[in-house]
């Protein structure tokens, strides 16, 4: 295991250094550039000279790209064009709102993902079974902005139990100790700051849950039926168990090992589907970073956040596969 | 410089038809019933703004959010008469400008402090300047790095500036500026307390201190603002308790905000939305003509644009109210002058009124009797000044002008890329060109597009008339509003006839808010001046 752990930090330079050189290369390209974009349109070709000249932009490529490398090495990416901040306080705020909705997410599709698949697969063929599937297809089929969307018009303009935006409403402050506010609510001990951000992360953690809510219950179900023929369960069977210990004991434990795979992978879609969700219900997440960075050539964020994003992805691989090795003792790296 | 809002194509087209297709079925319309509950919080007026400022220091920011906030936080030593862009006496009673039109000597307002009970006097203006102007001040603006402000724009021309006694400041410019009164009262040009200055230093981006109506109390980053009134406002004292600017990215969602009472201002509103927006019960929407100008620059120095029968010609093929009416639904009036109906200096010209027999006779006169191709460049994304986005103006100009033999092929790419290639000296493609006013002053709004030393900032035609320039010049000169407006209806009128663009509308500022809200008045430059006025009726 320690040298698996090794190979796969080492294997992570190169992904760093392939993703950090891409998203160089493509903010560099493309024409226009960051000292139009920041000085807009009224600039005169003076003014952007010049600041093309603070920044370092008007260096060749090589040597921007050396200066890059090095910054990226020591995690000091510069200060964001955008907000005159450091890189790294920026995504320092961002991150852990994006860390705790995909979380939440992540519990709620776990949480009801599984238990809905394992009961199509129990009731395999029956209404249940069609009612679950086609809800999955449903849940994989709708883009994450329109479900938001919908969720806010029937949930906070229809219902009036949530809030239509934000992360927590004006005026409602929690001392800063992780960044997620629920977490530093209920660390304060504040229990209506702590209802308030748990109602402001209820809809953005639903929407974010529904595609991989419906991935985790249908390759549960597949599993698990899969499992249910196996030889083992119907020695279970045969030994008079019933059937919710020979569904649970003995199907499901062994099911759950493609599922711990596929949450994995999971993560990785639910940091790209936290863009999308946190534009609609306007959480101040590395989605809404991102978006801000891009639309304003901010290079100095987007190269941050691409290399801080695929680090977590390359992490939570990671995760997922030491955690595969855990729950199936066939598997030893 | 100004982004207007941003939207994202597909994504904001189909949330909108989202929320139109279930309006029915929201407690929309007649919303009276979740308006109460913001009547409960009668004290605080919350503004939707689409993306979070950059920074809050007026002279080293430059984004039309950034703008939003500083107008309430700060004041200028002029102000605009509210709803207008005509100057008034601001932190300064009153100035006297020498026979020259280069010293400008202001008479401060007494009795004022900042919202850090600083006092505003003429220490405070000069340092003030200091910061702006002197490399060899501390807090010095220009020596932080990539920053994007106003002030060579406002201050490049000023000499020396000198406190004359403690109410007196005397501020010299190296040429005449007439401008310079109407610089001082846009947002970009808010005196900041030297007490703060000397405290927060650069961190005056995110503690910002002014003498203006509402004082700063936090900024949660990509979340709110949130402002408190300054009970010894000057101007008198705030009729709300708070201001929050609230961000939400999302179109539909702001729109919601406001329909649910969870907002009382949208401070950006796309042309798209105001027919929805029209039939709530308990909305209002604003509107008002605004600073911004939308058409096509034509490359007067290439054939056969070089012949102004042509380019007359083009005026004449384009269908402007179909245009205003269908890609601006109807938020827009076709231009009948260079400069903006807004501005104290506008004369109405007669209009290029669609009209192909016409057109097709001056292509005639002009040897192009079965027209010609061209290239027409255009950038991708919504502007202030074309909410519709120059993509869907310029196919719908390419329809137009095919009518009379003219085949334009259509190269977009995105604002950046689109400014980079259109203002090059080489550049002679026609593009797509608009202008959004910063002062409300006629040379802000013409020199940029027309003057013949702006190649590189908004003159993409390359039009360059030494007469015209030279009126420029004695525009800048003249001090008296009488005499100038003289001067640039003349400049209006000969630039209107040499038709260097294809003249196409003004665009219509529309804001919406809570039907409970009084007193708010839009301001032609977008900005959220007076709001001490702004009041919450109690039910």
């Amino acid at each position: 295991m320690g040298r698996f752990l090794l190979r796969r930090a080492l294997l992570a330079v190169p992904i760093l250094w392939g993703a950090a050189t891409l998203a160089f290369l493509g903010l560099h390209i493309v024409p226009g550039g960051i000292a139009q974009a920041i000085l807009g349109q009224h600039a005169s070709a003076a003014a952007i000279a010049q600041i093309r000249h603070q920044l370092g932009l008007d260096q060749p490529l090589y040597v921007q790209y050396a200066r890059f490398l090095m910054s990226a090495a020591t995690g000091h990416y510069g200060i964001s064009f955008r907000t005159h901040d450091s890189v790294a306080t920026d995504i320092g705020q961002a991150l852990p709102y994006t860390i705790q909705l995909s979380c939440a997410a992540l519990l709620l599709a776990l949480v009801l993902g599984i238990p809905s698949g394992a009961v199509a697969a129990a009731r395999e063929g029956s209404l249940v079974d069609t009612a679950l599937s086609s809800g999955v297809l449903v849940g994989v089929s709708m883009p994450v902005f329109w479900t938001g969307l919908l969720l806010i018009i029937a949930g906070a303009a229809k219902l009036g139990w949530f809030p239509i935006s934000g992360a927590l409403t004006p005026g409602v402050i929690v001392p800063h100790v992780t960044g997620m506010p629920v977490v530093d609510a209920a660390l304060a001990g504040d229990p209506a700051a702590l209802g308030d951000a748990v109602v402001h992360l209820a809809l953005p953690a639903i929407a974010l849950s529904l595609y991989p809510l419906a991935f985790i219950a249908q390759m549960t179900r597949a599993a698990l039926v899969e499992a249910l023929g196996e030889d083992y369960v119907r020695t279970a069977r045969a030994k008079g168990l019933s059937a919710r210990v020979t569904v649970l004991h003995h199907g499901l434990r062994a099911a759950l090992i493609p599922v711990v795979a596929v949450v994995g992978l999971q993560l990785g879609g639910l940091l790209s589907g936290a863009i999308l969700t946190e534009t609609v219900f306007a959480i101040p997440g590395i989605g809404w970073l991102t978006v801000n960075a891009i639309l304003f050539r901010d290079y100095p964020v987007v190269e941050g956040v691409v290399v801080v994003t695929v680090a977590l992805f390359v992490l939570v691989n990671l995760l997922a596969d030491v955690t595969y090795a855990v729950v199936d003792p066939r598997v030893r790296y | 410089m100004r982004n207007g809002w941003v939207r994202r194509g597909v994504f904001g087209a189909l949330a909108a038809a989202l929320v139109a297709t279930l309006g029915p079925w929201m407690p929309g319309s007649g919303a009276a019933p979740a308006l109460a509950a913001s009547r409960g919080a009668s004290e605080t007026v919350r503004i939707a703004i689409a993306t979070d400022p950059t920074g809050l220091d007026p002279e080293s920011v430059l984004q039309n959010e950034a703008g939003f906030v500083m107008s309430t936080i700060y004041d200028g030593l002029t102000k605009y008469r509210p709803g207008t862009t005509t100057v008034e006496p601001g932190l300064a009673t009153s100035w006297a400008i020498s026979q020259s039109g280069r010293r400008y000597v202001f008479t401060l307002r007494r009795g004022v402090t900042f919202q850090d009970g600083t006092p505003f006097d003429a220490k405070a203006v000069t340092a003030w300047l200091d910061r702006i102007l002197n490399p060899r001040d501390p807090h010095y603006v220009g020596n932080q790095q990539g920053i994007n402000d106003f002030n060579h724009f406002t201050f490049g021309d000023v000499g020396s500036y000198k406190a004359l006694a403690p109410d007196k400041v005397a501020i010299t410019l190296k040429k005449p500026n007439a401008e310079f009164l109407a610089d001082l009262a846009m947002a970009w040009s808010g005196v900041t307390s030297p007490t703060a200055v000397d405290r927060y230093g650069y961190g005056l981006m995110t503690h910002p201190v002014g003498t203006g109506p509402f004082a700063f109390v936090r900024w949660a980053r990509g979340q709110y603002i949130e402002l408190r009134a300054n009970p010894d406002y000057w101007g008198g004292a705030p009729r709300v308790g708070e201001i929050i600017f609230q961000e939400i990215p999302e179109a539909s969602v702001r729109l919601l905000s406001l329909e649910q009472g969870k907002v009382q201002i949208l401070g950006d509103v796309p042309p798209q939305d105001v027919a929805r927006l029209r039939h709530m019960a308990s909305v209002r929407v604003l509107t008002q003509p605004g600073l911004a100008v939308d058409g096509i620059s034509l490359p007067v120095q290439t054939p056969p644009f070089n012949d102004v029968r042509v380019r007359r010609a083009l005026n004449y093929a384009v269908d402007k109210r179909v245009l205003a009416k269908d890609l601006f639904f109807g938020l827009a009036k076709p231009m009948n002058s260079p400069d903006s109906t807004d501005e104290w200096s506008y004369v109405a010209q007669t209009s290029y009124t669609y009209d192909l027999a016409t057109a097709k006779a001056l292509l005639r006169e002009a040897g192009y009797p079965n027209g010609f191709a061209a290239t027409l460049y255009t950038y991708t994304n919504p502007r202030g000044y074309n909410p519709a986005g120059g993509a869907k103006v310029a196919e719908a100009i390419q329809g137009d002008l095919a009518r009379v033999g003219v085949r334009l092929t259509i190269r977009q790419m995105d604002f950046a890329a689109f400014l980079s290639t259109v203002r090059k000296a080489s550049f002679s493609g026609m593009a797509s060109s608009g202008w959004s006013g910063d002062n409300g002053d006629p040379d802000d709004f013409m020199q940029p597009l027309y003057g013949c030393t702006a190649f590189d900032t908004g003159n993409s035609s390359h039009y360059c008339n030494k007469q015209v320039d030279a009126w420029f010049a004695e525009g800048l000169r003249t001090t008296s509003e009488a005499a100038r407006k003289k001067i640039y209806a003349q400049v209006e009128a000969r630039i209107w006839r040499d038709a260097p663009w294809i003249y196409l509308v003004y665009a219509t500022q529309v804001r919406a808010e809570s039907a409970d809200v009084h007193g708010y008045l839009l301001n032609p430059t977008e900005m959220f001046f007076d709001m001490q006025r702004v009041s919450i009726s109690s039910h």
